[in-house]
């Protein structure tokens, strides 16, 4: 007979399998499929290259070779991987704003994180028209940068606001956090109010995208991503007994305002990276643990891989559709995954609801 | 009335165990910023010995139990466990020495039974990806039995009735392994039989393990039914302390509820059992 665990881990690592299958069918078929549909032997034998390694992709890609290749390479792949890189974060971001907060309805944009990208990325968008910067602040190279100094300006107001001599309550943290979220969207909506002509590239910009992904890009991201998500893990047991509630986790010999206060920095340094380079990306926070924890049971140990597979599969998908559904015209990622995460949401929350 | 006296009037005569010392309480006060709640008991627990604490609402019962686990930090004074400054024991360390009982637990994800207990292994267990649960433990298998909810190993805790969650935090606390079992009003909301159920589990863990237990009462007569020792708190202080025969008496009792008590002893009980008079 397999002892509990044993059976438990199993079936953990069968689903995991499985979601790693079907995210690398995912970015096999994202990567055929655009505005030029490329054969899917084509786009294999690119992928087969880059596997065996006769394609170096740290030393510029793609460079001679065919126009598919090319495509795959330089173009499709980068957003893929951003796309991937993303939607990991952000599932696994979810995941412990979930458990940390003791609430199945939080995600990474609870604490207002998103809300601080938007105003920094809005700001780097607009001050070029009102203020004069040094070339270097300028440019839409620099609105990932903004969009991320936002992000950690607005994660140290909530914890300023929720903190009481260093320890932080789940509750406080959620009121700081729709405090100052709602504040700067104030702020966001007075800057889109004088925009101008400029007010096109700020929606935009929130609405969210990976258009224009590079690689350099993605090199930035990954070992970053890495990190986070490692750091994350090696403390998801510990995430497990503070869903007890803080007296008990105390009791069980987990530190659990230390711990606490590393988790929420982490997981909204991972969120304020993500929302940086693709803006405001909703539900894919929400809805990837909740169908995990759904299929897998609490246990943050398996929820977080999961998540990150899940999370990067839901949202390599969900660019996919944005940029192929309407033809030329590109729909913003982050309009596609509200609109199929909201109603994916309520079935499933109703489902639940009525057991 | 620090020391314990030699009383031969029990059944389970506490004199004929050897009084050792486990935890000892020296000028500790307590109590949340500033607001002192206790003021500088000085007291003992003993392994063997199922000690009580009871007291009028609001005395600072769950304060002294919070202290000493150390989930409130004492305003002044010092806890000894075993000799050990307990302030210099890591949490972790701790928890394998002292395990708590709650009143009621908002458990906010759907663990199952056996992750719940499981979770009692937690001190025990060590390496950065080592903190949570190890489900096949031989321990969590050995207080699921003990605490007869092996039945129960699969089901969702947020799933139990109010009996059976509080024997799962027993069985957590219990696979914590620890010396020193404090227990919070376990058995306020539950029925008798239930209630009797966790309580006689406690005096078993006490007796046969010799486990040192304190526990918050608020049925008198259910202290009187298990404790050997009992704390009287009133007014931030510890007014009487004692074998459980000596300090329920009328007068003590009256005096720390404000109400006309009557001790009675029904015969064949051997315990002494207390009334309101009406």
């Amino acid at each position: 007979m397999h002892s509990a665990d044993q059976s438990r881990r199993m079936s953990a690592l069968l689903y995991c399998l499985l979601l790693l299958v079907l995210l690398l069918v995912m970015v096999v078929v994202a990567a055929a499929v655009g505005a030029a549909r490329l054969p899917l032997s084509a786009v294999g034998q690119v992928f087969v290259d880059l596997f065996t390694g006769s394609v170096d992709l740290l030393k510029n890609g793609a460079g001679s070779g065919d126009a598919a290749r090319m495509i795959v390479l330089d173009v499709r792949l980068p957003r893929i991987m951003s796309a991937l890189l993303v939607g990991a974060g952000l599932g696994v971001a979810g995941a412990v704003f979930q458990g940390l907060l003791l609430n199945p309805l939080a995600d990474p944009f609870t604490i207002g994180v998103s809300a601080g990208a938007a105003f920094g990325a809005t700001l780097a968008i607009l001050l070029p028209t009102f203020v004069f910067l040094p070339a270097f602040l300028s440019g839409p190279a620099m609105v990932p940068w903004f969009a991320f100094v936002g992000a950690l300006f607005s994660l140290a107001l909530v914890y300023f606001i929720a903190s009481r001599r260093g320890r932080v309550m789940p509750e406080s943290m959620i009121l700081a956090g729709v405090i100052v979220a709602s504040f700067l969207s104030s702020l966001i909506s007075f800057c889109q109010s004088i925009a101008g002509e400029k007010l096109v590239s700020v929606v935009f910009w929130i609405m969210g995208g990976f258009s224009g992904a590079l690689w350099s890009q993605v090199w930035l991201l990954l070992p970053y991503f890495l990190i986070c998500m490692l750091i994350l893990q090696a403390h998801a047991g510990s995430l497990n007994i503070m869903a007890m509630g803080d007296s008990t986790a105390l009791q069980l010999g987990v530190e659990v305002y230390k711990v606490r206060r590393r988790l929420l920095m982490v997981a909204a340094l991972l969120t304020a990276v993500a929302v940086s380079v693709s803006g405001v990306i909703g539900f894919v926070g929400l809805v990837v643990p909740h169908i995990n924890r759904m299929l897998l049971g609490p246990d943050h140990r398996r929820l977080l891989p999961a998540s990150a597979l899940l999370g990067g599969l839901v949202l390599v998908a969900a660019d996919t559709l944005a940029r192929t559904v309407a033809g030329a015209t590109e729909i913003p990622v982050g309009v596609v995954t509200a609109l199929l995460g909201a109603p994916f949401f309520c079935v499933i929350f109703k489902k639940k609801f009525h057991q | 009335m620090n020391e314990p006296p030699n009383s031969a009037v029990l059944d389970n005569p506490p004199a004929q165990k050897e009084w050792e010392v486990l935890f000892e309480a020296l000028d500790l006060s307590c109590g949340y910023s500033g607001r002192t709640v206790l003021d500088r008991l000085n007291f003992k627990l003993w392994s063997g010995f199922f000690c009580g604490v009871l007291g009028p609402n609001g005395c600072g019962k769950s304060t002294l139990v919070n202290t000493i686990c150390r989930v409130n930090e004492p305003l002044a004074g010092c806890m000894k466990f075993a000799g050990e400054e307990l302030s210099l024991i890591s949490r972790r360390q701790l928890a394998a020495k002292i395990a708590v009982v709650p009143q009621e637990t908002h458990i906010a994800f759907p663990f199952k039974v056996r992750e719940v207990v499981a979770m009692g292994r937690n001190p025990h267990l060590s390496g950065v990806f080592g903190s949570g649960f190890d489900l096949d433990n031989q321990k969590v298998e050995e207080v699921l039995e003990i605490t007869g909810i092996a039945h129960l190993s699969e089901r969702e805790i947020t799933n139990l009735s109010g009996g059976e969650r509080q024997l799962v935090l027993l069985a957590r606390a219990l696979a914590q392994e620890p010396k020193l079992l404090l227990l919070d009003e376990p058995t306020s909301n539950l029925d008798i039989s239930h209630a009797v159920k966790i309580l006689r589990l406690v005096k078993a863990g006490v007796e046969e393990q010799g486990l040192a237990s304190l526990a918050v009462f608020h049925d008198l007569n259910l202290a009187c039914l298990f404790a050997d020792y009992l704390f009287l708190i009133k007014e931030g202080t510890i007014r009487y302390q004692g074998e459980t025969r000596e300090v329920i008496t009328d007068e003590i009792l009256s005096d720390l509820y404000d109400l006309p008590l009557k001790v009675y002893s029904p015969p064949g009980l051997g315990r002494l059992q207390v009334s309101v008079r009406v």
